[in-house]
């Protein structure tokens, strides 16, 4: 009992922001009801999980993380690490153990898993675990209703942990019950009263059944990857949870985040639990996952709160078709091999990480260059990265023809306090105009799909709204 | 060292602007060529031509694009500066024969976008960060702050494009024959806010052709001939990432017209200047020429568009022809077919469009981002 707690120190979450009003994927108004979550155009599993991450990290020395861990289901590539990736987006140490987790819905329960037992055993000082999340539903499927994108990130670590995991259980099922072949598209799924028995159900209780019983007197809160109402009800019932205990406000609101979904819960759980309070982590996939946490501490937190509630209405089923790449273009997507892996890996420090220089003689350049512009000095530069930094808009235009779901696409020059300028896209200024002298941040976006993979870089938007 | 009457321009021609769907750049070539030979009385173009300098951004061949539609075979060399290849091909031709290299040089500006193999406007990415802002998208960075500045607004820009589709009604070749209106210009649809369609230039297939002589062979070819005061080139940072620009003004613009002022030996253009062809490859551009070539002040371009300086009848007519916004916009043609334009103007044989007892005439084109600039000064002594 010498050894310092560890556990869960930070989390940061991001739920997309655009929301699918099902009335609106129906082809009707708008209007109040029940919506989902929708990554854009310019979104996907990284990005979001860079989001989220950049949230978590706030106040951690980034050089201090010495493993990541990022599950997902939907990685961009079969082969090629989305880990390594992040990483150098977040710039973290080149030394930080990178590691990905794919191929099932409880891969997020078994990513916080793997971390703890690393920092417990010392191997890593704070881990920094990901989940994130953009399943695509067939058009007209349940999933493409009920579904939804997100990404959640924790720090796990010894200072002074807001939850400690307390038991683990595990639970592995062979069932062909919900799946996607290397090369398709959209997950598949058998009958939904199959699927929601034996896919979810039986093993989600046969994994919580081996957690230990909550002590009289303690409360438990569930944070399940229950995929709608009804299985939410039955799995309730079936593990004996208090009435709100397990959790639902991302139905109707955000959807099924996939992988992202329970640990999405478990974040709410975590800002809204009580010191001595437990929380259950539950996930399925071929089998179940579980960890248990015990609350340390009161949570002053609202990552996730602040994420569901900072919804974008999607206004016409058109836009998220674009959004979605849904309808044929005249031409396919041209298959080539897009940009150069040499010119990829020479700028990778710039279009990761925003990284210029600043000269000797205090000029700052983005991107890098080899002679000064301002004292035509050459090589007198050190590096220095401006993703974290504000910065205000020189000029920009409404530009008409950049494909985009909603044309135009604002692009302009921003200069970042303190440095350079750079020629960026703005994004999520939700149809207001754009003001010169608006103070901008920066984030991550998939910039376009040349060579049909995503090609990253940054977007400035206004530095108002929440990160 | 100046340029100043060391060459001169005895022929030119220019082919019919538009998109010719059923004509390549050999036929524009041609069409061009062969009126600046019939201008300049050349009849054996192989032993009176020395060199050939060729301008395209387009080209499917290079330089063998000119010298075999023409079957002449001299010493051929291709000129690239972005839109400002047209002036530059023509002050390559001046350089090589004020150098002493050759008497009679042969600039051929030349551009046939509707073959490119794309249908309309493209946008094709190169590198991850290459956002394909369309150029009018880096031309539009200037509108916001110039607006916020001094007061201008899309309805300023609107009165330049009505001038230009005018001015364009009255020239032979020129692609768009048609009137509009400043209500037209406000309501067509947008291509980057503030420029609607009509905001910009007209993108179309062209050659035009300048003969450059020695200014002391000129008077042995039939046409009155036309002196180079100046031609001059400058380059500037670019504007997305130079720390200084205040994106009211192209900075190229205004270095390339002091060096052709100080070549030219030109104090006061605004009066001395009898006529200028600029760079309107959007409405905003030759807002911001008038100012960057200094024929006014910084921020007096609105006053001076409400009360028509620049307009045909105006103090000091500007882009006689139509400009790239009527006449049309094949880019390595367009800063030899002011050329021409100029030329005819001072020889008087710019019919309806005729500024009376022309001079001086100045012409400017700018490309890039923008970052390179071109201006010539031509002048009949």
């Amino acid at each position: 009992m010498s050894a310092p707690a560890t556990g869960i120190v930070s989390w940061g979450c991001h739920i997309a922001r655009h929301r699918l009003p099902l009335a609106v994927l129906a082809g009707k108004a708008g209007g109040h009801g029940p919506a989902r979550s929708l990554a854009w155009a310019d979104e996907d599993a990284i990005t979001l999980a860079v989001d989220a991450a950049r949230q978590a990290l706030a106040g951690h020395a980034r050089e201090d993380i010495g493993l990541l861990v990022f599950a997902s289901t939907t990685h961009a590539f079969e082969e090629k690490q989305g880990a390594a990736l992040i990483a150098a987006v977040l710039g973290l140490s080149p030394a930080t153990r990178t590691i990905d987790v794919a191929h099932s819905l409880r891969g997020a329960v078994q990513a916080l898993q793997l971390a703890d037992e690393a920092v417990r055993a010392g191997s890593a000082g704070k881990a920094l675990v990901i989940a994130s999340d953009c399943r695509m539903g067939a058009p007209g499927s349940t999933l493409e209703r009920a579904g939804g994108d997100g990404a959640v990130a924790f720090v796990l670590g010894s200072d002074n942990p807001v939850a400690t995991i307390i038991a683990q259980a595990a639970h592995s099922e062979e069932i062909v019950d919900t799946w996607r072949r290397s090369g398709d598209r959209f997950v598949h799924g058998w009958e939904e009263r199959f699927t929601s028995q034996y896919g979810f159900l039986e093993p989600s209780v046969a994994a919580a059944a081996r957690l230990p019983d909550a002590a009289d007197g303690t409360r438990r809160l569930w944070a399940t990857s229950a995929p709608d109402k009804r299985a939410a009800g039955n799995l309730a019932r079936a593990v004996g949870a208090g009435r709100g205990d397990l959790l639902t406000p991302l139905f109707d609101t955000a959807g099924f985040c996939g992988v992202a979904h329970a640990p999405l819960l478990l974040a709410a759980a975590l800002e809204q639990a009580q010191a001595g309070d437990q929380l259950a982590l539950l996930a399925h996939g071929d089998g179940a996952d579980a960890l248990l946490f015990a609350m340390r501490r009161k949570a002053t937190t609202t990552a996730f709160a602040d994420s569901l509630a900072d919804g974008l209405p999607v206004s016409s089923q058109a836009a998220y078709r674009k959004a979605r790449g849904l309808d044929a273009g005249e031409y396919p997507p041209l298959d080539d091999q897009g940009i150069s892996a040499t010119v990829h890996y020479r700028e990778r420090a710039e279009d990761l990480r925003l990284q210029g220089q600043r000269c000797q003689c205090g000029e700052a350049q983005f991107p890098k260059g080899r002679v000064c512009i301002r004292c035509g000095t050459k090589d007198a530069f050190a590096p220095e990265d401006f993703a974290e930094k504000h910065g205000r808009l020189v000029t920009y235009t409404l530009d008409a023809f950049f494909p985009a779901p909603n044309p135009p696409t604002a692009v302009g020059i921003v200069e970042v306090d303190g440095g350079p300028r750079i020629y960026l896209q703005l994004a999520e200024l939700d149809g207001a105009e754009p003001q010169l002298g608006m103070e901008l941040r920066f984030v991550f976006r998939k910039i376009h799909d040349v060579g049909r993979r995503p090609n990253y870089f940054w977007k400035a938007v206004p530095a108002g709204r929440p990160a | 060292m100046s340029m100043k009457d060391k060459t001169a321009i005895v022929g030119v021609g220019c082919s019919q602007f538009g998109e010719s769907w059923t004509r390549g750049a050999e036929d524009l070539i041609v069409e061009a060529v062969f009126e600046a030979y019939a201008d300049a009385g050349i009849e054996d173009a192989n032993r009176q031509i020395d060199a050939i300098y060729c301008g395209s951004l387009y080209s499917a061949m290079g330089p063998v694009d000119v010298s075999e539609a023409l079957k002449l075979t001299k010493p051929v060399s291709a000129v690239y500066n972005y839109c400002a290849t047209g002036t530059e091909t023509v002050r390559a031709a001046c350089m090589a024969v004020a150098a002493g290299v050759y008497d009679t040089v042969l600039a051929v500006g030349y551009d046939k976008p509707k073959d490119r193999g794309v249908s309309g406007p493209t946008v094709s990415f190169r590198w991850v960060r290459d956002i394909p802002a369309t150029p009018a998208g880096w031309f539009a960075f200037a509108c916001a702050p110039y607006f916020a500045k001094f007061g201008a607004g899309r309805e300023d820009l609107a009165k330049i494009a009505v001038k230009n589709h005018h001015n364009g009604t009255l020239a032979p070749k020129s692609f768009l024959k048609k009137e509009i209106t400043v209500e037209e210009a406000l309501n067509a649809r947008m291509i980057a806010w503030p420029f609607g369609l009509y905001d910009c230039a007209a993108q179309t297939d062209g050659a035009a052709a300048v003969i450059v002589t020695r200014a002391d062979l000129a008077r042995n070819y039939p046409s009155q001939p036309v002196f180079v005061k100046a031609i001059t080139s400058h380059c500037s940072p670019n504007p997305h990432t130079d720390p200084d620009h205040d994106f009211l003004r192209w900075k190229a613009t205004e270095y390339a017209a002091r060096d052709a002022y100080r070549m030219a030996g030109i104090d006061d253009p605004f009066r001395q200047l009898d006529v200028v062809q600029l760079h309107d490859c959007f409405t905003m551009t030759e807002l911001l020429s008038y100012e960057d070539l200094g024929l006014i002040p910084k921020g007096a371009a609105k006053e001076h568009i409400a009360s028509g300086t620049f307009e045909l009848t105006g103090e000091l007519p500007v882009n006689t022809d139509g400009g790239l916004k009527s006449f049309g916009h094949p880019t390595g043609a367009t800063g030899a077919r002011m050329i021409v334009e100029n030329v005819l103007q001072l020889r008087g044989q710019a019919g309806p469009r005729q500024v009376k007892g022309a001079k001086l005439a100045l012409s400017h084109n700018i490309g890039g981002y923008p970052t390179g600039c071109a201006v010539s000064i031509l002048g009949v002594e």
